[in-house]
């Protein structure tokens, strides 16, 4: 039983599945907060009725508003050293929780990620979201100095300094990416990537999907990396977080 | 300009300057954001009723018809009022996102709150 993470699970419109995937998660975590971003099919009852804390936002503030609001309870109401994010569409496997936090609580780590391209191949993805994401894991392994495989993955786990560190405006309000990396590995964090096996997803859904979306997401994305690349202040930064919180 | 067209300019300038002095006084819109349309209005009077000024500026930017220097500032103005806006814009986001956050946060609360009294009685 996982009981020193906080495990955070941005939901949207996800109420057919969600059942499943909180009923294997409380099986191993004690602690789970589902961030329910908006959902009009009820997400937030079939939450609480399979077992987990929820956090409703009133408005719908797409993926990283909603992680960051389950960063703000972790930095207000929990004092559980990790804090570790979550699908709530059923992909992500919680065998491999412990792998996720191994190495912070061996101190080898502050922001582990889990990986779908280490060791074993990926589930076919669609060609567009295949593009971006090799593209922007070539942008941050030049950036940080290591290879990163896999930026997008919604699999994370982190201490409560990143947690916090999260909570500041730099952090991207739709996906947390590549940008997100750079940022932390020039605030001096330690990053890892360990391998995870994922299952397609049970809603089936990407974030990434049409035409305009994907090519909309390279350009911002860009302009994201570029600035946190570039700029100046980022220790000051993380200071100015861990003395906020 | 022509001397004809000049009863032209004024109106619109002082219909333009009533109208904000109208939305700020019905507080549809707030000063902060007033002050560039009234100086858009002041300018435009200017101009009206000093030719010479339009001409002065052509000649100081080096552009050869004076409407062109007129369609260069509006230009100019456009993009900053555009701007302006998608500062405010990005402002008002921030600002939705860190409520939104904080009223999840305070809801959750206030639940854990009751459900505690009431395990109590």
């Amino acid at each position: 039983m996982i009981e020193d993470a906080l495990i955070v699970v941005p939901a949207f419109n996800e109420a057919a599945v969600i059942g499943d995937t909180l009923h294997e998660l409380l099986a191993v975590a004690r602690y789970v907060l589902v961030v329910d971003d908006g959902s009009t099919d009820g997400t937030d009852r079939a939450a609480r009725a399979a077992g987990a804390q929820v956090l409703r936002l009133g408005a719908n503030l797409n993926y990283g508003g909603a992680l960051q609001a389950g960063f703000r309870y972790a930095a207000r109401r929990s004092s559980l050293p990790y804090v570790v994010t979550f699908d709530a569409d059923g992909q992500h496997d919680p065998a491999h929780l412990d792998a996720l936090l191994g190495p912070l609580r061996e101190g080898r780590g502050d922001y582990v990620l889990g990986s779908r391209f280490q060791g074993g191949r990926a589930p076919s993805l669609p060609r567009s979201r295949d593009l971006g994401i090799r593209l922007f894991a070539r942008a941050a392994s030049l950036a940080v100095g290591f290879r990163v495989t896999d930026p997008t993955t919604g699999m994370a786990a982190m201490t409560r300094e990143v947690s916090r560190v999260f909570l500041l405006d730099l952090f991207p309000q739709d996906y947390p990416d590549a940008d997100v990396i750079i940022m932390l590995s020039r605030m001096g964090f330690k990053i890892i990537e360990v391998p995870v096996k994922m299952r397609p997803s049970h809603s089936g859904k990407s974030m990434h999907s049409g035409l305009i979306r994907p090519l909309y997401y390279i350009a911002k994305m860009s302009v994201s990396m570029i600035h946190l690349a570039t700029r100046g202040d980022l220790r000051e930064k993380r200071k100015e977080a861990s003395i906020a919180a | 300009m022509l001397p004809e067209q000049r009863p032209f300019a004024v109106i619109t300038a002082l219909l333009l300057l009533g109208l904000i002095v109208f939305l700020i006084r019905r507080r549809k819109l707030r000063e902060e954001y007033a002050l560039l349309w009234l100086m858009v209005g002041a300018a435009v009077i200017a101009l009206a009723l000093w030719p010479g000024l339009l001409i002065r500026i052509t000649h100081l930017i080096g552009a050869v018809d004076p409407t062109s220097a007129l369609f260069i500032f509006s230009l100019i103005f456009l993009m900053i009022i555009s701007i302006h806006f998608s500062i405010v814009n990005s402002r008002l986001k921030d600002q939705i996102r860190d409520l939104t956050q904080e009223i999840a946060l305070l809801r959750h609360e206030i639940e854990e709150a009751l459900k505690e009294k009431a395990a109590k009685r």
